[in-house]
């Protein structure tokens, strides 16, 4: 089940909500939650739930071994085999076909490719899974005895399927210990609302449009269009993920769980570093975390440990080539970033350091979208006119002007705005007054046209549904 | 190591955490406004939400859609296995989804909204797939680079003076294209590689047309006329509607056709080429093409038939000569093509088409050229947006007609399916007309034509055919080694499924026009009593046209 659809708009959502704040003790608010996290898993996965829950009994059992054995050597091995066990199923379930397919392109090698459907929600869910157990190893948490609490930590519905990664130190307290205040609830139910209106109004218009362009064959898309096209897809990514991370934020709250940010206006970024800083923040500090400043590689540990983080960042995007040149092609350019130094960085004139990390971003993205190598490759010679393509197009144009107040309005919400109009309005009571009613009308009007143009909606899969 | 880092960093977190939160909780209590009128939110979300819950549930369920004419998805009936396959519960998703009330309304108003994306330009919108101009290819292949220059330097001396002209009046001029309808502005999408357009009170969907050299169909061509000495070869490529119909704020989308079939006429040695254009540009106020089909109507094809007949001086009969039959509530496949647009759908049109009034005899073979049995040239389709396959039920026979006309002049007709709207025309001017699809016919087209002792060879098929891909097959077809008919087999079903449009027509008009068209099918059937279409009709079903249409 997704978010961005009627039926866990109006039916899902509503007896979710109806069931949690019809109990008051924390316990059947809990056991509500699980249910309903695992109905909602369930409804898109009714076999591959049993998978979800044989990995939390596993890793809770050797979240307690870890617990039980922290300084002898079964600790240790508690440890290996959860890694092995959440990186094998990552492995089998994700990255199978893939490998295969590799191995089938040394001669002589023919392994028959399985057919694995990748179960929705898997690359997050397992790497909360691994930052627990390795939290509980460093002990920086302490272990939860409970399973059904650590059942609920893993399968907490708003962000099981697409993020943000939560981590357990982040709902700790909260699992047992949390109110839903009526700032929750309001600033929970606008934050949805938001999230709603990203998706479903700017995603997917512009999905439309990336859709049109971006076909089989794109070798006669003028330059114009190959790259009004690969920014309307850097904005669809956007929204898209950021719309799905603040409905999991909104909802988290309306339930009283505060997780952090997942997504801080990225693209007003002024360098790549700064980029990731803002963007998907929960991957980057998971990798950050667990992989950066895990010692390997001796003296070159600084270079191996940016490559490792920067090749599983890519590689944890999809299970294809463009996406670790992807991540590959970010750590490339944190690393010249790196070598530049601080100083340096901060002498480049404003102006130039938002060009070149635009067009930096914006090219990654291509990389992001192409799979195919030769659609990448017409990409790169599109996008400066070497295919033989023209300057301009008319279509280009026309679905320019066509879309030209959905994409005002999209590069515009890439801006901190309502952080801007609260700042102005805070001054007095008559603004504040003012500035809290508009959001109020805001927010139920983005529902009513959210809930509209899903009802034109034939599908809208999330995009972040393959990781 | 990596746990101090970790550590420091938990605390960090940690901290501003609660800086957080008891900065939120003073700042709470200093301005208590901002926390009331988060109350007040609450209070107004929580029943609007809940009101919209209730009527989502409770306001009776859609069941049809009269703008898609389909009826919506059923609640799905359970069974384990479709349980585990998840479709079960995907099912009852898309029930809840697909039925909600009023869908048809909201739905409306929903495509109003879209409107607010941005502004129309030229009248323009463009959605679906796109699709690109290759104005450049004909040049690229064919022309010299000096050629280019040239043409390009007549242009540009010509279209001021050309353009004047036109505002003025409608003059017609040799190099001047005529394109009456080609002059106005008209609302309309761009979609797939289609456009839809609002022209004189209906719409209309063409398939904007792409460009190209069609060397591999000269090239095939002028073999042919070398292999065949004593055979006259005719050139005669079928422009498509929107060569005539595209209006001009869409002309960017579009390529000229008559520039590439002149091209291609001019490359053709010892076949006659044969340029139409001109003859349907006088007639497009008429009813030459179908507005909702890719195809054209009858009577564009009579016009092209005629400047055929001369040509190959050989009579002809003028259509008063044929009954004209009217079939209501046609939407063909441009329905489909531009992702099912709801205008066109709504807006159907007649197919109208003539039969041939003198006696004639129509075998229908195998494309191997075995025999299949006797039927009628023009048949009965019962699925209205199919309707162009009344000529001959569609592509899937070699057919072979034969007249009461005594001339000695026997005709092969090379073609796709926009060839079969013509063959109804040369029934008073030849005496044997053999028709092949350039596409599926099996044999040596060459040895065919010998064994037939065919005096005149007709390659006819639309612009599309003729610079596509489609035109390699020419090449197979005359150097193929054939291997010698198998007799009596039936023709193997080799194209993937008809794409079926999801429209519904109201039964009882389906059933008048079945009645009107067994009537039809008495009156002229003196020649073949023992015919019962019936029997027959599942295989012609199997011939849908849709699918060619991907092959252009």
């Amino acid at each position: 089940m997704v978010f961005a659809d009627l039926f866990f708009l109006y039916i899902f959502l509503p007896l979710c909500l109806i069931s949690y704040f019809a109990v008051k003790n924390i316990k059947y608010r809990n056991a509500v939650l699980i249910i309903f996290s695992l109905l909602f898993y369930a409804w898109g996965e009714p076999a591959v739930v049993f998978l979800l829950i044989l990995s939390t009994i596993v890793n809770w059992l050797l979240g307690l071994a870890i617990d039980k054995h922290r300084n002898d050597k079964l600790g240790k091995l508690a440890v290996a085999a959860s890694l092995i066990y959440s990186l094998g199923m990552l492995m089998v379930f994700k990255y199978l076909g893939f490998i295969t397919e590799n191995l089938n392109l040394i001669p002589g090698v023919n392994i028959p490719v399985p057919n694995i459907t990748l179960p929705i929600g898997i690359s997050f869910y397992t790497f909360q899974i691994i930052s627990y157990i390795l939290d509980c190893y460093w002990d920086q948490v302490k272990v939860q005895k409970n399973y059904f609490r650590f059942l609920l930590f893993v399968s907490l519905f708003p962000q099981l399927i697409a993020g943000p990664i939560v981590r357990y130190s982040v709902i700790e307290t909260e699992i047992t210990n949390r109110k839903t205040t009526i700032t929750d609830l309001s600033e929970g139910a606008c934050r949805f609302m938001i999230g709603l209106a990203k998706k479903v109004i700017l995603a997917n218009n512009l999905w439309t449009i990336v859709e049109a362009f971006f076909t089989d064959d794109i070798t006669g898309l003028s330059v114009l269009g190959t790259w009004y096209t690969v920014i309307v897809y850097a904005l669809y990514v956007y929204f898209d993920f950021s719309g799905y991370s603040d409905m999991a934020i909104g909802l988290g709250r309306i339930f009283g769980f505060h997780f952090n940010e997942n997504f801080i206006h990225p693209f007003i970024c002024r360098n790549i570093a700064e980029f990731w800083q803002r963007w998907h923040v929960s991957l980057g500090s998971f990798f950050r975390d667990y992989l950066l400043y895990v010692p390997i590689g001796g003296k070159r540990r600084v270079y191996l440990n940016l490559f490792l983080v920067w090749f599983s960042t890519g590689l944890w995007h999809g299970a294809s080539w463009n996406y670790i040149i992807w991540g590959l092609y970010f750590g490339v350019f944190i690393l010249i970033e790196q070598l530049l130094g601080k100083k340096r960085m901060k002498a480049i004139p404003a102006v130039i350091s938002h060009i070149y990390s635009k067009i930096v971003i914006i090219i990654g993205f291509g990389i992001f979208y192409f799979e195919d190598f030769h659609q990448l490759g017409d990409f790169f010679k599109n996008l400066v006119g070497a295919n033989h393509n023209a300057l301009s197009d008319t279509i280009a144009v026309t679905s320019m002007v066509n879309n030209c107040f959905l994409l005002a309005v999209a590069i515009a919400a890439c801006f901190p705005i309502s952080t801007l109009i609260g700042k102005l309005t805070e001054k007095t009571k008559a603004t504040v007054a003012v500035a809290q009613m508009c959001k109020l009308v805001y927010c139920l009007g983005l529902l009513i046209i959210c809930s509209l143009l899903l009802v034109d909606a034939t599908s809208n899969p999330f995009l972040y549904f393959r990781f | 190591m990596a746990k101090r880092d970790n550590t420091t960093d938990a605390a960090k977190t940690k901290r501003s955490k609660s800086d957080d939160s008891s900065a939120s909780a003073q700042r709470r209590q200093k301005t208590d406004t901002k926390f009331w009128f988060r109350f007040i939110s609450i209070s107004v979300i929580v029943p609007v939400y809940l009101s919209l819950v209730i009527c989502m549930l409770v306001m009776p369920r859609s069941t049809i859609s009269n703008i898609e004419k389909r009826e919506l998805a059923k609640f799905p009936e359970f069974s384990w296995e479709s349980y585990w396959s998840g479709e079960y519960t995907d099912g009852i998703k898309n029930y809840f989804d697909d039925t909600v009330p009023y869908r048809d309304t909201l739905k409306q108003a929903a495509s109003r909204l879209t409107k607010f994306l941005g502004i129309e330009y030229n009248n323009v919108q463009v959605s679906g797939q796109m699709y690109v101009v290759n104005n450049n290819d004909k040049k690229d292949n064919a022309a010299s680079a000096d050629d280019k220059k040239e043409s390009a330097a007549v242009v540009s001396q010509t279209s001021p003076a050309a353009s004047s002209v036109n505002t003025d009046t409608d003059t017609e001029s040799d190099t001047e294209e005529i394109k009456p309808k080609g002059q106005e502005i008209a609302d309309g999408v761009f979609t797939n590689g289609s456009i839809v357009v609002y022209q004189d009170g209906h719409y209309r969907a063409m398939s904007m047309y792409g460009g190209g050299s069609g060397s591999s169909y000269i090239n095939a061509l002028n073999n042919f006329a070398k292999d065949l000495s004593g055979v006259r070869v005719y050139s005669m490529i079928a422009p498509t509607a929107s060569e005539f119909y595209t209006p001009k704020n869409f002309s960017d989308y579009n390529a000229s056709q008559e520039d590439d079939i002149v091209d291609i006429n001019n490359k053709l040695s010892n076949v006659t080429g044969i340029n139409i254009c001109p003859v349907l540009a006088k007639h497009v106020n008429e009813n030459i093409y179908t507005r909702t089909d890719h195809h054209w109507m009858s009577l564009g094809a009579y016009y092209a038939a005629q400047t055929f007949a001369k040509e190959a001086g050989v009579p002809f009969a003028d259509i008063s000569k044929y009954k004209k039959k009217s079939i209501e509530g046609y939407v063909g496949t441009m329905y489909t093509f531009t992702d099912n647009n709801a205008d066109l759908l709504n807006d159907p049109e007649d197919f109208i088409y003539y039969e041939p009034s003198n006696n004639i005899k129509t075998e229908y073979y195998s494309q191997a050229y075995s025999f299949s049995y006797e039927g009628q040239l023009l048949q009965y389709i019962e699925d209205t947006s199919s309707l162009y396959m009344t000529y001959m039920g569609g592509d899937g026979y070699v057919t072979k007609i034969s007249t009461d006309v005594k001339n000695g002049r026997r005709l092969c007709v090379v073609k796709d399916s926009y060839g079969n709207a013509e063959i109804p025309f040369y029934t008073s001017s030849f005496e044997n007309i053999y028709v092949v699809d350039m596409r599926y016919f099996e044999l040596n087209l060459v040895d065919f034509i010998r064994d037939n002792n065919v005096t005149d060879l007709l390659f006819t098929m639309c612009s599309y055919s003729a610079v596509g891909t489609n035109a390699d097959n020419l090449e197979v077809l005359r150097t193929r080694n054939s291997a010698p008919a198998v007799v009596s087999e039936e023709p193997k079903e080799e194209e993937p499924d008809e794409v079926s449009s999801s429209h519904e027509e109201e039964p009882s008009s389906k059933a008048e026009e079945n009645e009107n068209q067994n009537n039809d099918n008495d009156e002229n059937n003196d020649y073949n009593d023992n015919y019962d279409y019936n029997d027959n009709n599942g295989e012609y079903d199997n011939y849908g046209d849709d699918q060619y249409y991907e092959e252009w």
